[in-house]
């Protein structure tokens, strides 16, 4: 097997660990913000889990589906949107909570169209799903308009999760306070901004480091909310909520 | 994606005496990392967020040639 095809399951694991971690949490603190976490990361798990399964050379509609609109399209929105719950307190955010349900479930109308137009047909075993997508996806006028969705939930994504870990990441330097969630922040971003770069690469037809970017970010996202997530005492906890932009 | 709501109960202190800020919540004093290093690390991935957000812009307008 080849490194494009190991790489998958590797970050399957590191993925469902990062997803359960997150969920346990959510059933716990009950929290929105971890739920949403929780679903955006659970959908990069299944991309990911759909990569694994075409490295064995199979073809599957119901696979691609599950790649392009979780893994390519939906996820960074969901993660992002958490990160924005979590900072942002106010009325004007259960409006964009709204428009991600309905965007996600417009998204998936979309992708419905395009599997029964894809071109199975098209698909080379051996070949990573990232480097081929663009001959099994129907084109933009023939019902693969999915396509142009993408661009939406991934800069929304890109603004909340960088930017929201970036921010977070500010305020606490800024403060001269808890240097865990400093450098957990910093590592969230950079992962985050792996899997960005990555993607963008793919989308400008460069798909060989899509899998690579996978691993490092969820390394990196995975160790960031651990580091940042760590318990804190009462004084630590008063001073971080001081930083809050709610 | 930090994660604010410590899960610690208060520590009980007298009432009018100073709470002790424990070790490890303030960023070490003098430190490169945390003065320099770190800064200059958020700016930097600030500016490829906005690199990667102008070129996915650029797709979705048509600018960027889309593959």
């Amino acid at each position: 097997m080849s490194l494009n095809q190991i790489l998958p399951f590797v970050s399957s694991a590191v993925m469902l660990a990062f997803t359960v971690s997150v969920l346990q949490r959510w059933l716990v603190r009950r929290k929105p913000h971890f739920l949403f976490w929780g679903i955006g990361l659970a959908m990069f798990t299944a991309g990911s889990l759909a990569e694994a399964y075409f490295a064995f050379g199979r073809w599957s509609a119901p696979v691609f589906f599950a790649w392009y609109l979780f893994g390519a399209a939906l996820n960074a929105a969901w993660i992002g949107h958490g990160s924005l719950l979590l900072l942002v307190r106010k009325r004007w955010v259960s409006v964009v909570t709204l428009l991600l349900i309905l965007g996600s479930l417009a998204a998936a109308g979309l992708m419905v169209q395009a599997i029964l137009r894809a071109n199975g047909s098209a698909y080379v075993a051996g070949v990573p799903i990232s480097e081929q997508y663009r001959a099994v996806m129907p084109p933009i006028r023939d019902g693969g308009l999915v396509r142009l969705t993408t661009p939406f939930f991934n800069i929304y994504g890109l603004l909340t999760l960088v930017g929201g870990a970036l921010w977070s990441a500010y305020l606490f330097l800024r403060k001269q306070v808890l240097p865990n969630r400093v450098v957990g922040n910093v590592l969230i971003a950079a992962g985050a901004l792996s899997i960005g770069l990555a993607s963008t690469l793919t989308r400008l037809g460069v798909g060989t480091y899509l899998y690579l970017g996978e691993l490092v970010a969820g390394g990196l996202m995975y160790s960031g909310f651990l580091m940042a997530a760590r318990p804190a005492t009462q004084t630590e906890i008063e001073t971080a909520m001081t930083t809050s932009v709610a | 994606m930090d994660e604010r709501d410590g899960s610690q109960r208060a520590a009980d202190v007298p009432a009018g005496e100073a709470r002790p800020r424990p070790e490890g919540s303030r960023v070490p004093a003098g430190s490169v990392t945390y003065a320099r290093l770190l800064p200059a690390l958020l700016v930097v991935m600030a500016v490829i967020m906005g690199l990667l957000i102008v070129i996915a812009a650029g797709v979705l307008l048509g600018f960027v040639p889309y593959r």
